[in-house]
């Protein structure tokens, strides 16, 4: 990935921001800035606005009052806040599958302690204490961007701290 | 009054056989090396000055381990692993690319470190009780 799809995740970041802003300096259900009360945003913005923008406001209001209503009924069952979501502006693989399988043969793994393993979705490609052979045995199952880890040692009593 | 930080991506720590921690699933890669590059498990330290990675990675990018900037890497009861210092990219999916001057290691280490060498590069808050950081990817 180059640099210029970072910048391009910013812009429509920036983007998204500005399209739900209706003139507010920060974004969705925010308020101008020096104006600390939830009700001076309508006041200051409503007299500005188009017909158009009345809708889209009504409209906006009530994702608002969702969001709102949403995040309160996930609390109030035990669940996580909205920002626990997984960022959906990933472009790429997060290796979401790799890492379910490390956790989920975390056991099986103890006895590769030390060693690298490739792992491609739920399959473990290779494994061994060289990582070039390890890699060359991916390049030779055509995997272009293999995922690799050296397996931690594990235990009841051991902590981790740095290195 | 502290600032009040919006962060633009929220990330869950990263599932391990010990457990889920805060990291990165980066690819690696540096300019000045065969081109191959691979992804691997960076942890977000932030009691590390700088950032340190396992030597055969550097190898196999194609870099000269021993090439590069000496650096001695103190644990908080002393002695530690040395260090050399190589021009890599890491990217992220979602947070892009980043150079960093990496140092890789003479030796194996237990996990592959991105310190606040990397935290300069962007803004970062964890919240460890729901197991979740935030990242705004500006300095």
């Amino acid at each position: 990935m180059k640099k210029r799809k970072a910048k391009s995740t910013l812009a429509l970041s920036f983007a998204h921001r500005q399209r739900y802003a209706l003139r507010g300096e920060a974004g969705l259900l925010s308020y101008p800035s020096g104006q600390e009360s939830m009700f001076a945003f309508p006041i200051t913005v409503l007299p500005r606005l188009s017909h158009s923008d009345l809708g889209t406001l009504s409209q906006l209001i009530g994702i608002g009052v969702a969001m709102v209503l949403a995040q309160k009924l996930v609390s109030l069952v035990g669940g996580v806040p909205m920002a626990r979501a997984r960022d959906e502006s990933a472009s790429g693989s997060l290796r979401h599958d790799e890492l379910r399988w490390i956790q989920a043969h975390g056991d099986d793994l103890s006895r590769l302690t030390g060693q690298w393993i490739a792992v491609e979705g739920t399959e473990l490609i290779s494994h061994g204490a060289n990582l070039t052979q390890v890699l060359e045995e991916v390049e030779r199952r055509g995997i272009g961007r293999p995922f690799v880890y050296r397996v931690p040692a594990t235990g009841p009593d051991v902590v981790e701290m740095g290195l | 009054m502290a600032p009040l930080v919006q962060y633009e991506h929220a990330l869950d720590y990263v599932d391990t056989p010990r457990g889920p921690v805060p990291a990165l699933v980066v690819l690696v890669s540096a300019p000045s090396g065969t081109g191959r590059k691979f992804e691997t498990i960076a942890h977000l330290d932030t009691g590390a000055e700088r950032s340190l990675f396992d030597g055969d990675i550097c190898v196999n990018l194609g870099l000269s381990l021993f090439s590069g900037r000496k650096r001695k890497f103190n644990f908080t009861g002393g002695g530690g692993p040395q260090g050399w210092e190589h021009s890599v990219a890491i990217s992220h999916p979602a947070l892009g690319s980043f150079d960093l001057e990496v140092s890789f290691s003479g030796g194996p280490i237990t996990r592959n470190l991105l310190g606040r060498d990397f935290m300069n590069l962007i803004q970062i808050g964890f919240r460890e009780r729901l197991q979740s950081f935030y990242v705004t990817v500006q300095p």
